[in-house]
């Protein structure tokens, strides 16, 4: 009786300390499980509300015209156009209108410029008809006016 | 004092028994609270890793005598990811995928990588073909690896 009692005994504590390492185990994968629900992603919004393309008879000119409509002041470095198709670039290579510009903050509307678009005649950035704008997860595509 | 010997036996055999169902009991439970607890770490890094084509879906370019086509994609997540653990499939067909003018394996938060995508087969689409592009990145911490896989549709331009 004595040996089946204290074999009762310590598998009885074995079973109290399970649980309990169980309990703490949940509560450490609840917390984890939230950790992985706050992880907050960039979310930026922008609107390209323009894409001005001009041509002085041996160069073009294209001028962007952004608007940060979001809630996420966005690094201009993470911002990234492109014409008809072609390869991307980070709009940090534009003309900005105001200097230094680095970020545009929620509400801002800032106006970029590109210059010496096919001033080779090559064809190439001749006359583009779209442009499309991508950063991070949200991206957008307008006709050239 | 007749019982003696047996009731020592008794004690014996349970406190062997109760040994060998405690190791077992704990062992096990040992196993299952580090399964979890990798599997959370892991749904975090997964939550930081993130991906995103910035090349227009609407226009990519495809070479059919090539079997090639170049891509943007920028790092959208909060780490770093391993530029040499991109994967891609175009319509389904697994691509050899090169970074072009990449220094290093590190892909910083926010940086775009332009990707030429090589078809391990000959692959030969008509213009405006429409079809799915499948792009999958790691991150470059292993412990544990996150990973993300973004699919898109894209219309080729040949």
């Amino acid at each position: 009786m004595a040996g089946s009692s204290v074999a009762g005994l310590i598998v009885g504590t074995v079973f109290i300390v399970i649980f309990a390492s169980a309990t703490i185990t949940l509560i450490e994968n609840v917390n984890k499980a939230q950790e992985a629900s706050e992880v907050e992603l960039p979310d930026p919004e922008l609107t390209l509300v323009s894409a001005d393309w001009t041509w002085s008879g041996t160069e073009g000119t294209m001028v962007y015209t952004i608007t940060n409509s979001g809630t996420e002041t966005v690094n201009i470095d993470h911002i990234y156009l492109s014409k008809d198709g072609n390869d991307p670039f980070s709009c940090s290579t534009l003309t900005w209108d105001s200097s230094p510009a680095i970020y545009i903050f929620p509400g801002e509307t800032i106006v970029a410029t590109e210059s010496g678009l096919d001033a080779s005649d090559d064809d190439i950035d001749d006359n583009p008809q779209t442009v499309f704008l991508a950063v991070f997860e949200y991206s957008l595509a307008v006709s050239v006016t | 004092m007749g019982d003696g010997p047996s009731e020592m036996i008794m004690l014996m055999t349970g406190l062997i028994v109760a040994g060998l169902v405690s190791a077992v009991l704990l062992s096990t439970w040992d196993t299952i609270s580090d399964g979890l607890e990798n599997q959370g770490e892991l749904e975090v890094q997964d939550a930081k890793t993130r991906a995103s084509l910035i090349s227009d879906p609407s226009l990519i370019a495809w070479d059919n005598t090539a079997d090639r086509a170049f891509i943007y994609v920028q790092n959208s997540g909060t780490i770093s990811l391993n530029i040499d653990d991109t994967y891609v499939f175009l319509d389904g067909n697994p691509m050899t995928v090169t970074a072009v003018d990449a220094g290093g394996v590190t892909w910083s938060k926010g940086v775009a990588i332009k990707f030429q995508i090589d078809a391990n087969t000959d692959l030969t689409f008509t213009d405006g073909t429409e079809c799915f592009l499948t792009v999958g990145v790691s991150s470059l911490s292993t412990s544990p690896t996150g990973t993300y896989s973004l699919t898109e549709v894209v219309r080729l331009d040949i």
